[in-house]
């Protein structure tokens, strides 16, 4: 085990989380220095316009002017997913929009759930623990059961919700990959590998808290040990722990290349991130060919019989005024 | 682009990411080892003892179940064959003191047991002697 403990538990989490790192920041970089060339935000409200029309306090986040509202509406859009909310399907034969809102509930409760999960494994890089975790881990874990022997001992003490609930929600976007038509012929296999990824590591998760229990103060040495970049020289953990952290590895070497960069694509999505005063500021597309302009002298002095026969005949000729 | 979605993203990867590293390097207890534990009396526990390091608290419960559900006051252990009192303060027989021998494990870990909001420990019973 020692030769293959120090690869698993020491060498590829490192390198991986090498790759994430760097990887993760190159692509924001990247993406923070893509060219816009139009204002181009989606809005599903009425836009601050007249004064007269009548504007809800909805529509000012839907149809975001200022950059306060813009940013309300990005909020919303990541901790709420508000224009998945507002996902429709047309059904053909009677031509009516029929709202699905299954895919919202389970890719809200999923990425709640991770976010909960994550907070709470921060138990074994935080030393000493916070209050704050501790308090999210007793409220996730307020189903405090005990479960008997079945034929064989199931591990439960308290039943952590949001693990579960991160199973059934990876479950069902899988299902609806696998199993609607529609969704099925959209899929590629790059949505695939995101999703059984992340399955592997809820799994073998869930295994070690409810089926077969791991020793978890070795496993937080173990974590403490490759925080402070002083890791033991060869871990000797179990076995499934083992494979839960090569998971989360290969998961964390494959996010800067794969669709699990939406986390952070979604702040430079232009659709999402402008607000939609068109109107008002003029949006600079920096593609446009440098103009160079005629000033008020030279376009006199070039039509200067013209402009003199306009004001013998009484028109006032001066130059535009500036605005 | 402008550079607000940068910095916001920025701000967010590292705090979430780094914190765990800046938080540790803070409290000064980055990369602590499992403490020490106090050396428990007697020359076995329970159950084998690496048994018991992931399973006494399924055992616990289960002796809960035990007593409250069923009315059985002796546990025979499996691996010893020895009878035990099934009571949660059996424990402190041996392992004397709940600060120098639970509770360090448990902080470490980040399990907070309410077991001790009514149950008994040694403390509390030397501090009302
Ligand atoms: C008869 C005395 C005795 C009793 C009663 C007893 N223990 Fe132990 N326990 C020991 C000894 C001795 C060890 C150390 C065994 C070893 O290291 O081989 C130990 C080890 C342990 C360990 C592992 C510690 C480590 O170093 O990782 C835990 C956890 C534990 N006991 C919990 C309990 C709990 C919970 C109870 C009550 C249900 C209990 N023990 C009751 C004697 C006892
Ligand atoms: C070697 C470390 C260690 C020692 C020593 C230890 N525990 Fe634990 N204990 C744990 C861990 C880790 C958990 C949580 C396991 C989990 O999350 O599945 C736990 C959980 C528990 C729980 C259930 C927690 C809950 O939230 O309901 C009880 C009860 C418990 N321990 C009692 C004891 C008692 C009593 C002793 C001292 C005699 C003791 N433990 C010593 C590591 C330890
Ligand atoms: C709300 C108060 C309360 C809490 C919290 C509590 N218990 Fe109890 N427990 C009781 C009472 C009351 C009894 C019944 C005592 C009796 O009938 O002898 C009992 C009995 C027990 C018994 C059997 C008999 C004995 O004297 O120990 C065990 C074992 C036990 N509890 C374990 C636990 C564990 C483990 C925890 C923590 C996870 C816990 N209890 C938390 C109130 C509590």
């Amino acid at each position: 085990m020692s030769v293959l403990g120090t690869i698993v538990g020491v060498v590829i989490p490192y390198i991986a989380g090498f790759i994430f790192v760097v990887g993760v920041i190159y692509r924001i970089f990247f993406w923070s220095r893509s060219v816009v060339p139009f204002k181009i935000p989606t809005t599903c409200g009425q836009q601050k316009s007249l004064p007269w029309l009548r504007r809800t306090w909805m529509d000012r986040f839907d149809s975001p002017y200022t950059n306060w509202e813009t940013a309300v509406r990005m909020l919303m859009e990541v901790f709420l997913f508000r224009s998945l909310w507002k996902n429709v399907r047309y059904e053909l034969p009677a031509q009516t929009a029929v709202s699905t809102k299954w895919l919202w509930l389970f890719a809200l409760t999923f990425h709640w759930s991770l976010l909960i999960v994550l907070i709470r494994h921060f138990r074994f890089f935080l030393e000493p623990v916070p209050d704050f975790v501790n308090i999210i881990q007793n409220l996730d874990g307020f189903l405090e059961v005990h479960i008997g022997w079945l034929w064989f001992q199931l591990h439960v003490v308290h039943i952590m919700i949001t693990g579960l609930t991160l199973l059934v929600a990876l479950l069902y976007l899988l299902y609806r990959r696998l199993f609607m038509p529609r969704e099925r012929s959209l899929s590629l296999p790059s949505d695939y590998v995101a999703l059984i990824l992340l399955l592997c590591v809820v799994i073998t998760g869930l295994l070690m808290r409810y089926v077969i229990s791991v020793d978890v103060a070795q496993v937080k040495e173990l974590a403490q040990g490759l925080l402070s970049f002083h890791p033991p020289a060869s871990p000797d953990l179990h076995w499934l722990f083992m494979l839960h952290l090569l998971f989360v590895s290969v998961l964390l070497a494959y996010f800067p290349f794969s669709k699990l960069m939406h986390s952070a694509g979604i702040f430079f999505s232009p659709t999402r991130n402008m607000p939609n005063n068109n109107r008002a500021v003029r949006h600079i597309n920096p593609w446009n060919y440098p103009v160079k302009g005629v000033d008020w002298d030279e376009f006199y002095e070039e039509f200067k019989e013209d402009m003199e026969e306009l004001e013998q005949m009484g028109y006032v000729v001066k130059p535009e005024e500036e605005v | 682009m402008s550079k607000t979605p940068l910095v916001a993203v920025l701000l967010i990867f590292i705090g979430f990411f780094f914190f765990p590293y800046f938080y540790s390097v803070a409290s000064g207890q980055l990369g602590k080892p499992v403490p020490e534990l106090e050396k428990p009396k007697g020359d076995h526990c329970i159950e084998d003892a690496k048994w018991m390091e992931e399973n006494h608290m399924v055992l616990l419960k289960e002796w809960r179940d035990h007593v409250i559900r069923q009315g059985i006051r002796t546990y025979i252990s499996d691996t010893y064959g020895t009878a035990y009192n099934i009571s949660t303060y059996t424990c402190f027989e041996c392992h004397t003191s709940k600060a120098n021998f639970c509770d360090k494990c448990h902080d470490y870990t980040g399990v907070k047991p309410n077991c001790w909001d009514c149950h008994v420990y040694p403390e509390l019973l030397e501090k009302y002697r």
